[in-house]
């Protein structure tokens, strides 16, 4: 029948599925596995590197919240700090 | 899930090492198929279909990975930052490497694409950028990698890096001691047809 001689669109459907699953498995699982490793800050992660976390720059907002999960190291440099409320008022 | 108000920046740290881990996957299947090295393991068809969807894969995490990072507070990128080498305010060298790569990677992926208009000989000369790619996702990850210092990323990048330099120069040295004229099955024009040689080498 035709039905046999259908156009096949996709060339080893059941290969690329397992693959994409086991790449959101993959994923999913690394991010559950960072997450409980935190942010780097006092730890052998390497911690991008700033004075001031990002969001309070400009906004106090979300100061006490972001400060509470860690004496964290934050990480962009110097010049970062300077151009995020130009960037906050651009977002918000 | 702990401190959630950094998931963005765990997803991205994550999405990053899937997408690197895929086109490891990516690349290794390409070299291992121009190699032959799986001949009579795996069809070459599937060989070459898979090693084109991780490929595109690996770029859809791509996408994830930087999505992650406009959407976290941790950093605050741009989409300039992201966009265009040597603007982000962390780490920009080793960003920009992975700004280059993610431009080689998706013309590579491209290429596949526009392969019959292109020619083969073009096609396969862009194909060759799937190194620097991958080098250049390797450098990204190594200098600008949050979770490169630990010990399971330097294995996994150790591991990758030593995979894809073995089966290149497996290929190299293949190639030099003239691998391609005592493949079983086929007949090799000796002289007179540039184009006999390239037109079953692979991606």
């Amino acid at each position: 029948m035709g039905e046999s001689r259908k156009k096949r669109t996709t060339r080893y459907p059941t290969t690329k599925f397992v693959l994409l699953n086991a790449s959101f498995l993959t994923f999913a699982a690394l991010t559950a596995f960072i997450s409980t490793r935190g942010l780097p800050g006092g730890t052998a992660t390497a911690a991008p590197q700033r004075d001031q976390p990002a969001i309070t720059a400009g906004t106090s907002a979300a100061t006490p919240q972001s400060r509470s999960i860690a004496p964290q190291a934050n990480p962009a440099p110097a010049r970062r700090a300077a151009r995020v409320p130009v960037a906050r008022s651009r977002g918000s | 899930m702990t401190a959630d108000t950094h998931f963005w920046w765990y997803a991205s740290r994550a999405a990053g090492i899937t997408s690197f881990a895929l086109l490891t996957f990516s690349v290794w299947l390409g070299l291992g198929a121009s190699t032959r090295i799986f001949d009579g393991l795996l069809d070459r068809p599937w060989v070459y279909e898979v090693h084109k969807f991780s490929s595109l894969l690996a770029l859809a995490f791509l996408v994830v990975h930087m999505g992650a990072l406009l959407l976290d507070r941790y950093i605050s990128y741009t989409v300039a930052d992201l966009l265009i080498p040597g603007l982000s305010p962390y780490r920009p060298a080793a960003v920009a490497a992975g700004i280059l790569g993610l431009y080689t990677s998706a013309i590579v992926a491209g290429s596949f694409y526009v392969r019959a208009r292109i020619g083969y000989g073009m096609w396969r000369v862009v194909h060759y950028a799937s190194f620097a790619a991958f080098a250049l996702a390797l450098v990204h990850g190594l200098f600008a990698g949050t979770d490169s210092p630990t010990v399971w990323m330097r294995w996994s990048y150790w591991f990758a890096a030593t995979g894809a330099s073995y089966l290149i120069i497996y290929r190299l040295l293949r190639l030099a001691t003239g691998w391609r004229s005592r493949r079983p099955g086929r007949t090799r024009p000796q002289e007179g047809s540039a184009h006999a040689g390239s037109a079953h080498a692979v991606s």
